[in-house]
């Protein structure tokens, strides 16, 4: 019997704010069918407007009740790209009810949320994806040449994920009668530039919203975990940004198990910067030789007359991140694989980005907030 | 301009890249090439130099760094300009051995390769708006000259580099060590603060066997540069693939020779004090790599917190 011959999984969408994609991604995958979207009935107007709008895509009922839809629908995974803050509640509350979990990133504004999630779904049995990268054509390339030993045991991995994309007026464009712009009403506003990654009533800086990516790249090519970080943070680019007190430019030094040392370089740059989404690359250093990996890899190039100013010339082909996604999922719901990204390696990378916070408030060297023990 | 060679790599390569500069030639050189003739006079020594003084206007002086203290001072009594490339000597307390010596000029061959040239032009003409966030790179096959290693000679170019870009010093730093197995002798990764959020992300690298490979991206608050050799090489598709680069050292040089021009017809020589303060740079990653601590400036020198 092959795949699409099986019975579809149920899939709940618990919200769906911001991306979308994860949602999509899911149902790219013949086998993940949605049945309901659901939603808090306190939630704002904004909120049932977004996901009103997935449940008509989609052709299911949007429910303003997710225990209530969850008993009507029996769904058996849950779908959830709500606000940073409510994501692991959601998740919380999904595993409660046995539901396998696919999480939007960043996991959470608050590590014992996270831990919440990783206690949840440890109890209850199911299983946690975050959504990630890892799949992308050129990921998969390096991983294979790291798991086949082509450069030897990896030493060093550096990451730059820059987002060419802007996030409202540039620093110094606000006087100083103004009042500073609302976080929630400008990340609101910015859903139609798909630039609203951390829409929700927490503020949070691109190294928050974004770290999950290459922090996935460095835990899916090594597995290591980082014992100590030392992180420069700023206010670089962006206003509203400064406003807030967070970052969109930020560089880490990762120092990991074994001596292993990872790198990071991440900004929320603005759209001179770059003619593509970003510079996004990888380099390892390995005992035996060294990679240097293009995410955006393979592309074509298109230019044209009277393209638009901030269509991507450069297009990613033969990407099937999100089916793979989907299908590792699938495997992992079956018993037949790991998750890509678990609810523990979430939480880990999730402690990961809080130390590099902190650090770049402070100038000093951290280390990451170890899970509870649960034994 | 008349330029004496005193221990350069390679002779032939500088000599070739005055061509393209009407009023720069070689007219003497110094060096142990034993086999080596080129359309220049040859001498022996720093002592048979001096009995030509009217035959040179100005010395460079390569060589290894922790030699070229007696060389200085030698050449010193020539009251000729002497142009070394940086690193000029071993450490700091050599460099303000020649505090008085007022005719030394240091030069920064690293800063000349066309694409940090390139950077540093748009950055400093304001069309990149304030330096962000800067990362480097910069990884070299294994020669035995490598040895012993040290961060003076593997990231110090490098750091310069940063420094020049940013305009100041770092006003924090953290090393660390980048293991040495297998292939790779030597690795060591850098973290910058500036002043104002500026950082940098530095990384050299010592491998054996393996072609070099130079990567620059500058992050500016309106706009960014990246020069990288992935995207600089070509493929030469033969018995197997393989990615070629493009040649770009004549350039360097020639940019390294009209910079040694201009300097030393100008009337300021040398920065002193911005040297000295690389060098204290390098003291600190030194010191921060071994200790396994942050490094920060406190006024007159770094303290390791």
């Amino acid at each position: 019997m092959n795949s699409s011959e099986k019975q579809p999984i149920r899939v709940a969408v618990l919200s769906v704010v911001k991306h979308d994609y994860v949602p999509h991604g899911m149902f790219s995958h013949e086998r993940f069918q949605p049945v309901v979207v659901a939603d808090d009935a306190d939630q704002p107007d904004w909120v049932h407007e977004r996901n009103q709008k997935l449940a008509d895509q989609y052709d299911v009922p949007y429910v303003r009740d997710v225990e209530q839809a969850i008993v009507d629908y029996q769904p058996q995974v849950a779908v959830i790209s709500s606000e940073a803050e409510r994501h692991c509640d959601l998740s919380v509350r999904a595993a409660n009810a046995g539901l396998h979990v696919v999480q939007d990133k960043p996991m959470s504004t608050s590590l014992s949320e996270c831990d919440r999630v990783v206690e949840a779904v440890a109890r209850n049995q199911v299983k946690f994806m975050m959504w990630n990268r890892n799949f992308l054509p050129a990921l998969v390339q390096a991983k294979q040449l790291v798991s086949t030993g082509r450069i030897g045991r990896v030493l060093a991995v550096h990451v730059d994920f820059y987002f060419a994309k802007d996030a409202g007026p540039p620093v110094g464009s606000r006087s100083p009668d103004q009042p500073p712009a609302a976080w929630l009403d400008a990340l609101i506003a910015a859903h139609v530039t798909g630039a609203d990654g951390g829409v929700g009533k927490v503020p949070m800086g691109e190294l928050e919203v974004e770290g999950i990516y290459p922090l996935a790249y460095v835990h899916c090519l090594t597995g290591a975990r980082v014992k100590r970080v030392f992180a420069r943070t700023n206010s670089h680019f962006h206003q509203l940004h400064s406003d807030h007190d967070v970052d969109d430019l930020a560089t880490i030094t990762l120092e990991c198990e074994e001596g292993m040392l990872a790198t990071l370089c991440l900004g929320r740059i603005g759209n001179a910067s770059h003619p593509d989404i970003g510079e996004i690359k990888l380099h390892l250093v390995g005992t035996e030789g060294a990679l240097v990996i293009s995410e955006a890899r393979p592309e074509v190039a298109v230019y044209y007359r009277g393209q638009p100013e901030l269509e991507f010339p450069h297009l990613r082909i033969a990407n099937q991140n999100d089916w793979h996604l989907a299908d590792q999922f699938l495997a992992t719901i079956e018993g037949r694989a790991e998750s890509p990204l678990d609810a523990l390696a979430s939480r880990d990378i999730c402690a990961t980005v809080h130390a590099a916070m902190e650090s770049g408030k402070s100038g000093r060297l951290m280390k990451p907030q170890p899970a509870p023990d649960r034994s | 301009m008349r330029i004496a060679l005193i221990e350069s790599r390679d002779p032939g390569e500088l000599m070739d890249a005055m061509r393209y500069l009407d009023d720069c030639q070689c007219p003497l050189w110094i060096g142990s090439q034993d086999d080596r003739e080129f359309d220049a006079s040859r001498l022996n020594g720093i002592a048979e130099l001096a009995d030509q003084e009217s035959a040179f206007d100005v010395v460079w002086l390569e060589g290894d760094p922790e030699k070229r203290i007696d060389h200085l001072q030698q050449l010193a009594q020539l009251e000729k300009p002497i142009v070394v490339p940086f690193p000029p000597v071993a450490s700091l307390g050599e460099w303000e051995q020649l505090q008085s010596v007022d005719q030394i000029v240091v030069s920064f061959p690293y800063r000349a390769q066309p694409y940090l040239q390139s950077i540093g032009e748009r950055l400093h003409s304001g069309e990149l708006g304030k330096p962000g966030l800067l990362r480097i790179h910069h990884w070299t096959e294994w020669r035995e000259e490598h040895e012993p290693f040290s961060v003076l000679h593997e990231l110090g170019a490098q750091i310069d580099a940063a420094c020049w870009l940013f305009g100041d010093r770092p006003q924090t730093l953290y090393a660390v060590n980048v293991p040495a197995e297998g292939r790779v002798k030597f690795g060591l990764q850098l973290h910058l603060g500036f002043a104002d959020g500026g950082m940098a992300l530095l990384d050299g690298l010592v491998m054996d066997q393996v072609q070099p490979y130079s990567m620059i991206t500058l992050i500016g608050s309106k706009g960014a540069a990246y020069a990288d050799d992935h995207h600089n090489m070509n493929l030469m598709l033969a018995d197997r693939t393989e990615a070629i680069r493009v040649e770009q050292q004549q350039e360097c040089w020639r940019r390294i020779w009209q910079d040694v021009v201009d300097q030393t017809e100008g009337t300021q020589l040398r920065e002193f004090d911005k040297v000295a303060d690389l060098y204290r740079v390098l003291d600190a990653v030194e010191r921060s790599y071994r200790e396994q601590k942050v490094a920060e400036w406190q006024g007159d020198h770094y303290e390791l917190v």
